[in-house]
C-alpha cells in the first residue's frame, strides 16, 4: 500500500517537474478518473515526440544527410542490372529508377595533377603600358589555358591549384599586413623590400654559420676517425651530387683518392705473384696502414701550421695597413704645419709693417664676424620659431596618423568579422533551405489548416446565432418590461376610478376591494412563477453537478478508498503485532 | 674559352631561319625549360640536321638560363650574339626580357630543391568507410594519400593510408614545419 502510495506522489512529482499546470497528486492515480488521465496523458504525448524529432534534426543533420544519400544510391546501384564498363563512358551512366545521371565505379577517376599555368600580369591596368615585346608575347605566342598543360586532363586541376595559391598567397599576406605591415607605417613596396633585405641576410648568415660549422667538424673528425670520415665521403663521391665542400673536404678527397690508388696498385701486384701467405699480407698491411696514418697525419698538421702561417699573415697585413693609414695622415698633418711655418717665416724680415697689416685685416674679420653674427641672429630668430610650430605640427600629425593607424586597424578587423558572419549565415540558409526542401511538403498541414478554417466558422456561427438568441431574450424583456408597466398604469388609472365612486355606491365599494384582491393575487402569481423559474434553473444546474460527479466514480473510488483504508488498518495493526512481539 | 668560341659558332645557326619566325622557335625553348611542351624536331627537320638541331638547342637553353641567372643587361647578351643581325638579336632580347620572371622562378624552383627526394605533386582521396567484415556498420573515414616523389630524376609514387588521428598528427607536424618557415622569415 505504502509502495502504491510512493509510486504516486513520485509519477505526479516528475510530472510536475516537466511543467504540468492543473492539479495533480497521488490520487489522480491511485483513484482515477476518465477526465484527469486524459488531461495528464494528453501533456506528457504532446511533451515527448516533439522533443526526439527535434533533438535529432538538429544533432545530426550533415552526416545523416550524406548517409541517407550514400544509403539510397547503394540501394539504387543494387537494385539495377550490371552493365559492362564500355556502356559507360568514364563510369558514367543514366539508368535507375527514376533514371538519372550516375557515376558507377572508380576506375576512371584521374589523378589530380597540376602544373604552372602563364597567365597575361599586370594586364588590369590599362593606364600602365606594357612592354612592346611582352605585348607580342601574350598576343601571338602564349597559348591558352587549356594548350598549356601537357595532358588534356590536367588543364582543370592546374586552374584550381593556381586559384588557390593566389588566394593562400594574398591571404598569408593579408595576415602578415595586418600583424606587423600596418604597425611599421611603410608603404606596402618598402615592407616587403625590407623583408626581402632581412630574409637574404638571415640566410647568408645561416650559411656562413654552417660552412663554418663543416669546416670545422671535418678537421676534428679528421684526427678523431678516419675510417668514417672515409666512408661518408666515399658516400659523398659515389652520390656525385653538386654539394660544394669545404678547403678539408676537398684535401680530404684528394688525400684518399691517392689511398685508394695504393690500395688498388697493392692488389694488382697481390694478386699476380700469391706467394705471400695472408698473415704477411694482413701485417704488410697494417705497416702500410700504419704508415698511411702517419703521413696523414703529418700532412693535416703541416696543413695546419700552413693554415696558422696565413692567418698571421692575413692579421699582419692588415695591421700594415692601419699603420700605413697612420703614417700617411701624420704625414697630411705634419705638412700642413709646416706650409703655415713657411708662411711667417716669410713674413719676418718687413714685420712692422706686416704686423699691422695682419692686425687691420684680423681687425677688418672680427667686425665682419660681428656683422655676420648679427645677421645671422636675424635670420635666425624666425627660422627656429618657424621650425618650432613645424615641429609642433608634425607631432600633431603623427599623433593623428597613430589615431588613424589604430581606427584602420579596427575597421580591418571589422570587415573580416562581417564578412565571417556573413558567410556563416549564408551557410545556414544554404542548410536551412536544403531543410525545408527535404521536408515533405506535408498533407498533414494543409488538412490542419482546413479543420482549423472549419473549426473557425462553426465558431462564428454559433456565435451568431448566440447573439440572436440574446437579441431575443432582450426583445421579450422589453415586452414583459412595457406590459408590466403598462399594468402599473391601468391599475393605477382604474384604482383612482373605483376609489373615486366607492365613496358614492356600496357595490363599487365591494368591486374596488375585489380589485384591490385580484392585484394582490395576480403579484403573488408572478412572483411565485419567477421563484419557480429560479428553482428550476438551480434544479438543472444540481443535476448538471451531479451528472459531472457520477462521472468522477466516486462510488467505486470512495469503495477503492475504504479497501485501501482498511489494508492500510490492517497493515499497521500487523505492524504493531510485529513491534509488540519484538519487545 | 673553347667553349665560349663554339657557342658563338653554334649561334650563328639560327640564321637558318627568319627573325619571325625564330622569336616562336624560342619560346617555344623557354617553354621547355619550365616543363612544359617542348618544340619537337619534326617541325624543323626541314630546316636542319639532327646534329645542329641538338646544338642549336643546347646553345639557347644555356644562352637564355645564364642570361637569366646572372641578371645580364642587354649589351651583355648582345656581345654574346655577334655573328647575327641585328633583326636575331633584338628577337633574342625580346624573348629573353619577356620571359624573364618564368625562367627565374623555374631555376629558384630547380635551386630549391636541393635535397636527393623532392616532393613534386601530391593528391588525396577521401573514403568512408561503410562497414568492415566484423562491424556491420563502421562509418570511418580514410584519407588515402599520395606523394609524387622526384628522386635522382626518377618519379616515385607514395601512397599512404590515413585515418582520423593519422591525419592529425601528420597536419600537426606539418604545421610546425610552417611555423618554422613563419619564423625564419620574420
Amino acid at each position: 500500500m505504502s509502495a502504491k502510495f510512493r509510486m504516486g506522489t513520485d509519477l505526479a512529482k516528475y510530472i510536475q517537474e516537466l511543467g504540468y499546470r492543473n492539479e495533480l497528486g497521488y490520487q489522480t492515480f491511485l483513484y482515477s478518473n476518465d477526465a484527469d488521465i486524459r488531461k495528464v496523458f494528453m501533456f506528457i504525448v504532446d511533451k515527448l515526440p516533439k522533443e526526439t524529432v527535434e533533438a535529432q534534426e538538429e544533432t545530426l543533420g550533415a552526416s545523416i544527410l550524406l548517409q541517407r544519400a550514400i544509403a539510397s544510391t547503394l540501394a539504387r546501384q543494387l537494385s539495377s542490372p550490371w552493365a559492362p564498363s564500355y556502356l559507360k563512358e568514364n563510369g558514367i551512366t543514366w539508368r535507375g529508377i527514376p533514371p538519372c545521371w550516375q557515376r558507377e565505379g572508380a576506375s576512371s577517376l584521374c589523378h589530380f595533377h597540376s602544373c604552372r599555368i602563364t597567365k597575361p600580369f599586370r594586364t588590369g591596368d590599362i593606364t600602365k603600358k606594357i612592354p612592346k615585346e611582352l605585348r607580342f608575347y601574350y598576343t601571338k605566342i602564349l597559348p591558352v589555358v587549356t594548350n598549356q598543360t601537357l595532358q588534356h586532363n590536367d588543364t582543370a586541376p592546374s586552374v584550381i591549384e593556381e586559384n588557390a595559391i593566389e588566394y593562400t598567397q594574398q591571404q598569408e599576406w593579408e595576415s602578415e599586413w595586418n600583424q606587423s605591415g600596418l604597425g611599421s607605417r611603410l608603404s606596402e613596396e618598402e615592407y616587403r623590400a625590407r623583408k626581402k633585405e632581412r630574409i637574404k641576410k638571415k640566410i647568408t648568415d645561416q650559411l656562413r654559420q654552417d660552412r663554418q660549422r663543416g669546416g670545422t667538424t671535418a678537421g676534428s673528425s679528421l684526427s678523431l676517425d678516419l675510417q668514417q670520415m672515409i666512408s661518408s665521403i666515399s658516400g659523398r663521391a659515389s652520390t656525385t651530387t653538386k654539394t660544394k665542400g669545404s678547403r678539408f673536404t676537398h684535401t680530404e678527397k684528394l688525400l684518399f683518392a691517392k689511398d685508394e690508388e695504393k690500395v688498388i696498385s697493392e692488389v694488382g701486384t697481390g694478386e699476380g705473384p700469391r706467394t705471400k701467405t695472408e698473415e704477411e699480407l694482413q701485417k704488410e698491411r697494417e705497416v702500410e696502414v700504419g704508415d698511411l696514418r702517419e703521413e696523414l697525419n703529418n700532412l693535416v698538421s703541416r696543413l695546419e701550421s700552413v693554415d696558422m702561417d696565413m692567418r698571421k699573415f692575413t692579421a699582419g697585413i692588415q695591421q700594415m695597413e692601419e699603420e700605413i693609414g697612420n703614417q700617411g695622415r701624420i704625414n697630411k698633418e705634419k705638412e700642413e704645419g709646416f706650409i703655415v711655418k713657411k708662411r711667417t717665416l716669410d713674413l719676418l724680415p718687413d714685420a712692422e709693417n706686416n704686423i699691422t697689416k695682419l692686425q687691420a685685416v684680423v681687425d677688418n674679420s672680427g667686425q665682419r664676424l660681428i656683422n655676420l653674427a648679427n645677421q645671422w641672429e636675424k635670420h635666425r630668430a624666425p627660422l627656429i620659431e618657424q621650425y618650432r610650430d613645424l615641429k609642433d605640427l608634425t607631432s600633431k600629425k603623427e599623433s593623428e596618423a597613430h589615431k588613424m593607424l589604430e581606427e584602420i586597424k579596427e575597421f580591418r578587423k571589422k570587415m573580416k568579422e562581417v564578412a565571417d558572419e556573413a558567410r556563416n549565415k549564408e551557410e545556414l540558409q544554404k542548410q536551412l533551405t536544403s531543410e525545408y526542401e527535404r521536408m515533405t511538403k506535408d498533407v498533414n498541414r494543409l488538412a490542419y489548416t482546413k479543420r482549423i478554417t472549419e473549426i473557425v466558422a462553426n465558431i462564428k456561427k454559433q456565435k451568431k446565432e448566440i447573439d440572436k438568441v440574446l437579441v431575443d431574450t432582450r426583445a421579450v424583456q422589453k415586452e414583459i418590461n412595457q406590459l408590466s408597466g403598462k399594468l402599473d398604469r391601468q391599475f393605477t388609472v382604474t384604482d383612482e376610478l373605483i376609489f373615486r365612486d366607492a365613496k358614492k355606491d356600496e357595490a363599487v365599494k365591494k368591486a374596488y376591494r375585489y380589485l384591490a384582491a385580484l392585484h394582490e393575487n395576480c403579484e403573488l402569481l408572478i412572483k411565485t412563477v419567477e421563484e419557480t423559474g429560479l428553482i428550476m434553473r438551480e434544479i438543472r444546474e444540481l443535476e448538471d453537478q451531479i451528472e459531472s460527479e457520477s462521472h468522477k466514480k466516486v462510488l467505486s473510488n470512495l469503495e477503492k478508498i475504504s479497501a485501501d483504508f482498511q489494508q492500510m488498518k490492517k497493515e499497521n495493526a500487523a505492524m504493531l503485532a510485529k513491534l509488540k512481539g519484538k519487545s | 674559352m673553347t667553349v665560349m668560341a663554339e657557342q658563338d659558332g653554334n649561334v650563328i645557326l639560327l640564321k637558318k631561319q627568319s627573325s619571325k619566325d625564330c622569336t616562336s622557335l624560342l619560346h617555344g625553348l623557354v617553354d621547355g625549360l619550365c616543363h612544359r611542351s617542348h618544340p619537337t624536331y619534326q617541325e624543323y627537320s626541314k630546316i636542319w640536321t639532327l646534329s645542329e638541331w641538338w646544338t642549336l638547342v643546347d646553345t639557347f637553353q644555356v644562352l637564355i638560363k645564364s642570361a637569366v641567372k646572372e641578371s645580364w643587361t642587354k649589351d651583355q647578351i648582345l656581345q654574346r650574339l655577334d655573328g647575327l643581325s641585328d633583326d636575331y638579336k633584338t628577337s633574342v632580347v625580346d624573348v629573353i626580357s619577356s620571359r624573364k620572371e618564368e625562367i627565374h622562378s623555374q631555376l629558384l624552383a630547380q635551386t630549391h630543391s636541393i635535397s636527393q627526394a623532392v616532393l613534386s605533386d601530391f593528391d588525396w582521396k577521401l573514403k568512408l568507410a561503410l562497414s568492415s567484415d566484423k562491424i556491420s556498420s563502421l562509418q570511418e573515414p580514410l584519407l588515402t594519400l599520395k606523394l609524387d616523389v622526384l628522386n635522382d630524376e626518377q618519379k616515385e609514387t607514395v601512397s599512404v593510408e590515413l585515418n582520423r588521428e593519422d591525419l592529425k598528427k601528420l597536419i600537426s607536424s606539418l604545421e610546425g614545419a610552417n611555423k618554422a618557415l613563419l619564423q625564419l622569415k620574420s
